[in-house]
C-alpha cells in the first residue's frame, strides 16, 4: 500500500510537471511581453509600416549583404544614386567630372547632416570610403581607387589604379555606403549604422527585425511614413501567411504560386516588373568540355525556347533571355538576340559531325550528353535547371542534371568537370556593362571559371572601361556583347522579375529596377 | 549512487568530446575548400581570389594542422570561449545564451503539451483496447506520426491565423505567437508516446499480479491505474527523453516556420552562412542538452523505481 502511494504520488507528480512546464511558459513570458510593447504587429498602427523580407535576420555588421540592407532601406546614401532606368543620377554627390583619365572629382551636396547631427563633408566622405574598402575586399575589386584626398569641404578627389570610367555607376553599388564615423566605436569596431538616409536607425532585434525611423533632416524629400519595421520572416508560406493575415503589410521574394492567387484577391495590391538579373548556363569552354566548340554552344542556345523555362519553371515570373544585358535598359548596347531554331541548330550540330540517330544526336555512335550542374539554394534554381535539361532532352541531347550547395557545385566548376552550370547574378546592377563583364568573362578575371578565352573580348573590355559615356564606348561595349552572343559561352535564360505584395492601404510604392532598393520614402498608407 | 552518477557524467563527458571531434570534422570534409567557403558567404558569393584566401587563412589559423586547431578550440571552450562568429562577428557563446532560453521555452512547453495529450489518451485507450476510443486514438496518433510537420505547421498557420484570425501566423513576443510552435512540437511527440503508453499498459495487463489484483476484487480502472501505470512509468520517462531528439529536430522546422528567434533557426542560418564557428556551438549544446535530459532521466527512474538502482 505504502509503496503504491509512492507510485501514485510520482504519477500525480509527473503529470504535475507536465501542466506545469505549461503553465511555466507563461513564467517565461515577461521578458518577451516587454518586446511586445516595442515591437509589433501593428497593421493597425497608422504611420508604420512592417515589411515582411525573406532575408535572415543578419547581424549588425559591415558585410557585404547587411551594408546592401542599410542601403536598400536607406539608413545610408550612396554619392551616386541610379535613377528608374539605372541611369547615375546624384546623390550625396551633386556631380562629378573626369579631370585626367585616372582622376575624378565629386562635387558633394551642401547641407548633410548625418543622423548623430555631424556634418556630411569630403573628409567624411574619405573616411567613410577607406573605411569600407579596408574592411570589404570586394568594395576594393570594385572601386579601382588608388587615392582619396580631399581638396575641400565640398570637393573630393579620387584617384584610380587605371583609367576607370566605370567609378561613378560602381559608387552607386550598395556597399559604398556613406558610413558616419559614429557608426563605428573608439575601436574602430562597427556598432551600428549612421548615416544621412531619409529614415535612422533605431532597433536591431536579433533574428526578428530591424526598425528604422523617419529622419526628419534628411537632405531630400522627407518620408511620408513615421516608421517602418523589417521583419524577417524566412519561409516563404509563412511569409505570404503573414501578409494575408494582416501581420505584415509588404513581402516580397513571394512564390510564385502566391503571385497568381495575391492579384486575384482584392485585399492585396501585386508588384511586378523586370529588373536587374538574369539566370544563365555558364558554359564550360575548356578542353573537358565538348562545348569548347563554338557550334555546339550556338546550337544549344537555340535548342532552348526560353518561353518554356519561363512557363514551366517559374509560372510566368521572368522575361524569356535571349541576350545577356536585360533589354529595357537603353544604356546597354543592343545585340542581336539568341532565336529559338531547331534547324539552324541541327545544321551547326550536323556541321561538327553529330547525326540524329532515333532522335539521339550522336557521335561515332556515342550520344551527346551534356553534365549540367546547379545549385538548390535559391529556391528557382532546380525549376529552371530541370526544364532547361527537359528541352535539350526533348531535342534529342542527352543530359545528366546534378545539384549541388552553391560551394559544392563551384567545387566541379573550378576543376572544369562540367559542361554547364546554371547560375544568377545582376549583372545590371550597377548601370554600367562593366561590372560583370570584366569580372566573369575576361579570361584574366579570378570569376571567369569557363575557360573562355576570346582576345578581341577581352581588349574590348579592357578599353571600354576608360572610355566616358558616349558613342565609341557603346561602339565598344555593343561589339564585346556581340561577341557574346556569336562566341556564346553563355546561355541566357530568364531576365529576373521582381515581385512583391501589400495590403491594399499601402499605397505609392514603385520597384526599383536594381533589385537593392525599397524606395520607402514615397510610400503611404 | 554516487559513483554511478560519477561514472555515468565521465561516459557523457566522453560523449561530447566525441561529439565535439565528429562535429568539427565534418563540417571540414563538406565539398568546397573551406576557407573559400568562410569568404564566399561574406563577399555576397562572389568568389575570393587566392590572395585573399590566404590572408585569411592566415589570420584566422586556418593553416594549422586539423589536430591543433581542435585543441585550441576546445582549450578555449574550456574557458568559456566558443570563438567567435564569422557572421554576427560576435562572441558565439553570446549568441547561443541569447536564443537557448526561446528554444527551451519552446521544447519544454512542446513536451509537457505533449505529456498531457499522450498520457490520457494512452490509458485511455489501454482501458477499453478495440473501443471506440482507442480506434480514434489510434487513427489520430497515426496521423500526428505520419505527416510531416511542415506542412501540418502551415496547416495550423492557415486554420488560426488566416482563417479564424485568432493567433498571430510568426514571430515572437506574446503567449500567442508561442502556440502554434508548441502545438506543433507536442503533436508530432504525442503520438508516439500515446501509442507507447497504450500498448505497454496492455502488455502488462497480461502479467499474473494484475490477475491477482482483479481476483481480489479490485476493478478494471483501479488496477489498471494503481498497478499498471505505475509499471509503466520508467518506460514511458525513458521514451520521453529520447523523443527530445525528435523536439531538438522538430525545433529547426518549427523555429524557422514560425520566425521564432531560438537555436534551431540559428543553427540554419549558420549553416546557410557556413558559420563554422556558430555551427560547432550549436552541434555541442544541443548535443549536451540531449544528453543530459536522457541522464537526468535514468537518474529519475533510479529514485523512482528501486529495482532500478544500478542503472544510475
Amino acid at each position: 500500500m505504502k509503496t503504491r502511494n509512492k507510485i501514485l504520488t510520482g504519477l500525480v507528480l509527473a503529470v504535475a510537471v507536465a501542466v506545469g512546464s505549461f503553465f511555466a511558459v507563461r513564467n517565461l513570458m515577461p521578458a518577451a511581453t516587454v518586446d511586445a510593447e516595442t515591437a509589433p504587429v501593428v497593421a493597425s498602427e497608422p504611420k508604420t509600416l512592417v515589411v515582411g523580407t525573406m532575408w535572415e535576420a543578419l547581424p549588425l555588421s559591415i558585410q557585404p549583404r547587411r551594408s546592401r540592407f542599410f542601403n536598400e532601406s536607406e539608413i545610408l546614401d550612396t554619392l551616386v544614386k541610379l535613377d528608374y532606368d539605372l541611369n547615375p543620377v546624384p546623390g550625396l554627390a551633386l556631380s562629378w567630372d573626369r579631370v585626367s583619365p585616372t582622376v575624378w572629382h565629386f562635387n558633394l551636396r551642401d547641407g548633410v547632416t548625418f543622423h548623430d547631427g555631424s556634418a556630411f563633408d569630403a573628409d567624411a566622405a574619405k573616411y567613410a570610403l577607406e573605411r569600407v574598402i579596408a574592411l570589404l575586399p570586394y568594395a576594393a575589386d570594385l572601386l579601382n581607387i588608388s587615392k582619396i584626398t580631399v581638396i575641400d569641404a565640398k570637393t573630393l578627389e579620387i584617384e584610380t589604379t587605371e583609367p576607370f570610367a566605370a567609378l561613378p555607376n560602381q559608387l552607386s553599388d550598395a556597399i559604398t555606403v556613406m558610413y558616419g564615423k559614429a557608426s563605428f566605436d573608439a575601436d574602430g569596431q562597427f556598432v551600428s549604422p549612421v548615416g544621412t538616409g531619409p529614415w535612422k536607425f533605431v532597433e536591431y532585434i536579433a533574428q526578428d527585425r530591424t526598425i528604422v525611423e523617419r529622419f526628419d533632416g534628411y537632405w531630400g524629400d522627407k518620408p511620408v511614413l513615421d516608421r517602418i519595421e523589417y521583419r524577417y520572416i524566412p519561409d516563404h508560406n509563412s511569409r505570404t501567411l503573414a501578409l494575408e493575415a494582416g501581420e505584415v503589410d509588404f513581402v516580397d521574394n513571394l512564390l510564385p504560386s502566391d503571385v497568381a492567387r495575391l492579384s486575384a484577391d482584392e485585399k492585396f495590391n501585386v508588384y511586378s516588373k523586370p529588373i536587374a538579373g538574369l539566370y544563365y548556363g555558364a558554359i564550360n569552354a575548356g578542353d573537358k568540355s565538348v562545348l569548347n566548340d563554338v557550334r555546339l554552344r550556338r546550337a544549344v542556345n537555340a535548342l532552348i525556347d526560353r518561353n518554356t523555362v519561363v512557363a514551366g519553371a517559374l509560372d510566368g515570373i521572368g522575361e524569356p533571355a535571349w541576350q545577356f544585358f536585360a533589354p529595357q535598359f537603353d544604356w546597354a548596347p543592343k545585340v542581336t538576340p539568341h532565336a529559338f531554331d531547331v534547324e539552324a541548330a541541327s545544321a551547326l550540330l550536323t556541321d561538327a559531325g553529330y547525326e540524329k540517330i532515333d532522335g539521339t544526336w550522336q557521335k561515332d555512335g556515342a550520344p551527346l550528353t551534356l553534365r549540367i550542374l546547379s545549385y538548390s539554394s535559391r529556391t528557382e534554381m532546380p525549376a529552371i535547371t530541370e526544364v532547361m535539361a527537359t528541352l535539350l532532352k526533348q531535342q534529342g541531347i542527352a543530359t545528366d542534371v546534378q545539384m549541388y550547395t552553391w560551394e559544392g557545385m563551384l567545387d566541379f566548376v573550378k576543376r572544369g568537370e562540367y559542361d554547364i552550370s546554371v547560375v544568377f547574378w545582376t549583372p545590371e546592377m550597377t548601370g554600367h556593362p562593366d561590372l560583370h563583364l570584366k569580372s566573369q568573362f575576361h579570361s584574366k578575371a579570378g570569376l571567369n571559371q569557363q575557360f573562355w578565352v576570346n582576345a578581341e573580348f577581352d581588349q574590348l573590355v579592357d578599353t571600354g572601361r576608360t572610355l566616358d559615356a558616349g558613342a565609341e564606348r557603346d561602339a565598344t561595349y555593343g561589339r564585346a556583347l556581340e561577341i557574346l552572343q556569336q562566341d556564346a559561352p553563355i546561355i541566357p535564360l530568364v531576365h529576373k522579375v521582381y515581385v512583391a505584395a501589400s495590403a491594399k492601404d499601402v499605397a505609392g510604392f514603385r520597384v526599383h529596377p536594381s533589385g537593392f532598393f525599397y524606395d520607402f520614402k514615397n510610400v503611404s498608407r | 549512487m554516487a559513483y554511478r552518477l560519477w561514472v555515468r557524467l565521465t561516459h557523457a563527458l566522453a560523449l561530447i568530446v566525441f561529439i565535439s571531434v565528429a562535429g568539427f570534422a565534418l563540417l571540414r570534409l563538406m565539398p568546397g575548400d573551406f576557407v573559400e567557403i568562410l569568404l564566399l558567404s561574406q563577399m555576397d558569393g562572389t568568389l575570393p581570389d587566392a590572395s585573399q584566401v590566404a590572408r585569411f587563412a592566415e589570420a584566422n589559423g586556418l593553416n594549422d594542422p586539423l589536430p591543433v586547431q581542435y585543441f585550441r578550440w576546445l582549450g578555449a571552450l574550456f574557458q568559456g570561449d566558443m570563438g567567435i562568429s564569422l557572421v554576427t562577428r560576435a562572441p558565439v557563446i553570446d549568441d547561443i545564451v541569447l536564443r537557448i532560453g526561446k528554444s527551451m521555452t519552446l521544447a519544454v512547453a512542446g513536451m509537457g503539451l505533449a505529456l498531457l495529450i499522450a498520457i490520457p489518451a494512452g490509458i485511455l485507450c489501454a482501458l477499453y483496447p478495440g473501443g471506440r476510443i482507442d480506434r480514434v486514438c489510434t487513427t489520430m496518433t497515426v496521423i500526428g506520426m505520419s505527416i510531416p510537420n511542415f506542412w501540418y505547421a502551415l496547416l495550423l498557420a492557415l486554420l488560426f491565423s488566416l482563417v479564424l484570425g485568432w493567433l498571430p501566423s510568426s514571430g515572437h513576443g506574446t503567449l500567442a505567437h508561442a502556440v502554434l510552435p508548441t502545438l506543433v512540437i507536442a503533436t508530432s511527440i504525442a503520438g508516439v508516446l500515446a501509442r507507447y503508453i497504450r500498448s505497454s499498459l496492455l502488455e502488462e495487463l497480461t502479467e499474473p499480479y494484475i490477475r491477482t489484483a482483479r481476483a481480489k476484487g479490485l476493478g478494471k480502472i483501479r488496477t489498471l491505474l494503481h498497478h499498471g501505470v505505475p509499471n509503466v512509468v520508467p518506460g514511458v520517462l525513458t521514451l520521453t527523453g529520447l523523443q527530445f531528439a525528435r523536439v531538438f529536430d522538430g525545433m529547426i522546422i518549427v523555429e524557422t516556420l514560425f520566425a521564432w528567434p531560438g537555436i534551431g533557426r540559428f543553427l540554419v542560418e549558420s549553416l546557410l552562412n557556413r558559420d563554422y564557428p556558430a555551427i560547432q556551438g550549436c552541434f555541442l549544446v544541443i548535443a549536451t542538452a540531449y544528453i543530459l535530459v536522457n541522464l537526468a532521466v535514468d537518474v529519475a527512474i533510479s529514485i523512482y523505481d528501486p529495482r532500478a538502482r544500478e542503472i544510475v
